[in-house]
């Protein structure tokens, strides 16, 4: 699908302490037919903050797709949230921030108007259809 | 001057024949030709010898007593025009400088040759001086008389008016010539000289004064009141004096403490409030019938009650004081809220208002005591006291309920929802996936996947049970013993880590379903014993003691501590862990913090990063 000149998204971070849903989303990932994608799984967040405090310097942000799960130990989503925000917003404008969360209250999704950086919230269970056209979707966003 | 004396000698038969008064005789031009002994010692003779009389002296008027023009004189007018002057009077200064009073009477005598004209002079001195006195006296009476507020009129036995002193004539009822002269009885209405003619008698009669009281008969003094004063006068025997005061002032004032009075005893005797005139002592000198309502005494009874006995003891202190304060001055009054013992024995809650009534010299004469029955208030406000605080344990209650209720959501919305959606997913991958190694992984995850899902099922069921048994028994538990029981379960952990645990129990028992306490002591050690700071010898002291009626159980440990400001919102919340390296599934304090609400009490902790923690559980078991 779509044009496969520019190829711009490279690789897709997952931030879940679920070690199941690790498993199948980075299958998912694998087997995306598109174009290769690198995936990165971490277990919480403050492993992801390390990971991408040491990558700042030579990553594009726009390039990247991060998926954060908001109920983990130790630190939650939302502090994670909090916590990218000292990264800049260019960095962050950037960077492609989806909430995933098998949560449907209101008080979760409204949360992410808190931080206007994030571009989505995706509610559990993950379709691989459509984390598919959402990745060809910002691949094609130019 | 030879001559003349023998002229005045020759004439002396003729001059003496007319009595006492002094004869002087002149010529035609006014010259005195002869003066006989008696004019001699009224006239000062040296001076006037020779000369003319009416410029050889000063003459003074009988008003005014200033100096007359000689020509004015009247034996000078006599000299000139002929006519006769009678008794007129002069003043005249003697050697002494004593003004005399001289009357004089001229006529020409025509019928003798040596004389032309003969004065005749008297002495009156005594007359005009008396009549000066009198004058003088007259006016000092229309002085008094105007000085005063009063009608004075001197009235005949039969009701004659004669005469009337006053300053206002205005305050006649009729002109002075309408009335003078004639009789009260024409002049007044008949109700009134009824009164007055039978007074007139008697002042007479028995020499005494009377009084009587009439308002106007008249509308020109309509409203007025006036006073009469009926006095005989001592020198007549028939007449009286009347002397009519205004007292509309006195009457107005007597009428206006009249309805005062009136107004008070109203107040006083059909007011809601019992009120009371107490003396200083504290003695009932009047009381309503309210009063005797409120307290269930007699008025006989009250009449010799001293309040002092029926205040309650508890508020007598606070009575006195204010009263001694209102006995100096201090303030008019003061109202406070106190009981007195009914006359059936029992208390009543009454408002009082105590105000202080003084005499003219400024004493404090009585009080008045108002009281106002307030027991009825006080019982509803008792009842709304009671209700207040039975809602804010309701609200509490329900506070706790609605945090309890969000956090099931919490814990569904993710504990329970994400194994569900694990579940989900390895279905759709295992519908398309065909390779035999991934679909045996999947299984596997499937398998723990419903792992997962029960034993959350399995926790929030133990939750549940825990907030619906609001009703376990409870039992004396003993501190030391079950902290005994769950001290034996960690010795291992308690060894090798090698735990300095101290115990200090001021409280020893407590009524509490022992599993709960049990559970509870379990999880804070536990706590306590898993963040232990490395290298660092533990130290765990738990304690048990009494705050406000209340047991409190402290576990106290010098471990890793926790970063209250940031994490305290959620320590006690479903799987929340905080600490990474630990085997938690954050259930712990939850559970803990469940059974303790459950039972209406209270978890908190104080704890700083690298400092320790304290839990510090408030059982609040007599709320």
């Amino acid at each position: 699908m779509g044009s496969t000149n520019t190829i711009k998204i490279r690789t897709v971070t997952l931030v879940d302490d679920n070690a199941i849903l690790r498993v199948i989303f980075s299958n998912m990932i694998k087997s995306f037919p598109d174009f290769p994608l690198q995936i990165n799984l971490f277990e919480n967040a403050l492993d992801a903050l390390e990971y991408f405090e040491n990558k700042k310097e030579n990553l594009d942000p726009s390039s990247e797709i991060i998926f954060v799960d908001i109920n983990m130990p130790f630190m939650t989503g939302w502090e994670m949230m909090d916590k990218l925000e000292e990264f800049g917003p260019d960095f962050l404008n950037l960077l492609n921030i989806y909430i995933i969360s098998s949560s449907t209250s209101k008080s979760d999704r409204e949360q992410i108007q808190d931080y206007p950086f994030i571009d989505g919230y995706i509610l559990k269970p993950i379709d691989k259809l459509k984390l598919y056209e959402l990745i060809r979707k910002l691949n094609n966003e130019a | 001057m030879e001559f003349h004396n023998q002229a005045l000698d020759k004439q002396n038969i003729f001059l003496e024949t007319l009595g006492f008064e002094g004869l002087v005789a002149l010529d035609y031009e006014g010259h005195i030709l002869a003066l006989n002994n008696q004019a001699k010692s009224l006239l000062p003779f040296d001076k006037i010898a020779h000369k003319k009389l009416h410029e050889a002296l000063t003459f003074y008027s009988k008003e005014g007593q200033h100096p007359i023009h000689p020509n004015e004189l009247s034996f000078n007018k006599t000299l000139e025009t002929g006519a006769v002057q009678r008794d007129i009077i002069y003043g005249i200064t003697t050697e002494d400088n004593t003004l005399i009073w001289l009357s004089f009477s001229s006529k020409l005598i025509p019928d003798r040759p040596d004389i032309h004209m003969l004065i005749s002079i008297q002495d009156v001195s005594p007359l005009v001086n008396e009549n000066k006195k009198l004058l003088d006296s007259k006016q000092e009476l229309q002085l008094l008389i105007t000085s005063l507020d009063d009608i004075v009129f001197e009235v005949t036995k039969e009701g004659v008016f004669k005469n009337y002193w006053t300053s206002e004539p205005d305050l006649l009822f009729y002109e002075p010539e309408e009335f003078l002269n004639k009789n009260i009885v024409d002049l007044f209405p008949s109700e009134m000289t009824e009164k007055t003619l039978p007074l007139i008698n008697k002042a007479l009669t028995y020499n005494k004064v009377y009084h009587m009281e009439f308002p106007s008969p008249f509308d020109t003094h309509k409203g007025r009141w006036f006073k009469l004063k009926i006095k005989p006068i001592h020198s007549t025997k028939d007449r009286v004096a009347v002397v009519v005061s205004d007292i509309s002032q006195k009457i107005k004032s007597l009428e206006k403490i009249r309805y005062n009075q009136h107004k008070f005893n109203q107040a006083f005797h059909f007011s809601g409030l019992g009120i009371s005139l107490t003396d200083t002592q504290g003695y009932c000198l009047d009381a309503n019938n309210m009063l005797s309502k409120i307290l269930g005494f007699s008025q006989e009874e009250l009449s010799c009650t001293n309040f002092f006995d029926y205040i309650h003891p508890d508020d007598i202190n606070n009575d006195y004081q204010q009263r001694q304060r209102l006995l100096k001055g201090e303030m008019d009054s003061f109202t406070l809220e106190k009981r007195y013992r009914h006359q059936l024995g029992h208390y009543v809650w009454c408002s009082v208002t105590t105000s202080v009534v003084h005499n003219q010299s400024n004493e404090v004469s009585f009080f008045i005591v108002q009281l106002q029955d307030i027991s009825e208030c006080k019982k509803n406000l008792e009842i709304l006291e009671r209700q207040k605080k039975e809602i804010e344990i309701v609200k509490i209650d329900l506070e706790t309920k609605v945090r309890q209720l969000e956090e099931f959501n919490h814990i569904v919305a993710h504990n329970l929802r994400e194994p569900v959606s694990n579940i989900h997913m390895l279905i759709d991958e295992l519908k398309d996936e065909n390779r035999k190694e991934v679909n045996k992984e999947y299984f596997k995850l499937l398998k723990s996947s419903n792992n997962s899902l029960t034993d959350t099922l399995q926790e929030l069921s133990e939750i549940l049970e825990i907030s619906q048994n609001r009703n376990i028994e409870k039992v004396n538990c003993h501190f030391p013993t079950i902290f005994k029981k769950v001290y034996d379960q960690f010795l291992a952990e308690i060894y090798s880590k090698k735990v300095i645990l101290t115990t200090d129990f001021e409280i020893e028992y407590l009524q509490y379903p022992r599993i709960y306490l049990e559970s509870i002591i379990y999880n804070l050690l536990s706590n306590a014993l898993k963040y232990t700071v490395p290298r660092v010898q533990p130290q765990i002291h738990i304690r048990t003691y009494q705050q406000n009626n209340s047991t409190l159980l402290s576990i106290q440990d010098n471990g890793i501590g926790i970063d209250l400001p940031k994490f305290k919102s959620q320590i006690f919340m479903f799987r929340k862990v905080f600490h990474r390296g630990f085997d938690s599934k954050g259930l712990g304090l939850f559970i803990t913090r469940y059974q303790i609400e459950s039972l209406g009490g209270k978890i908190d902790v104080i704890s700083k990063p690298n400092n320790g923690t304290t839990f510090l559980v408030n059982f609040l078991e007599n709320n």
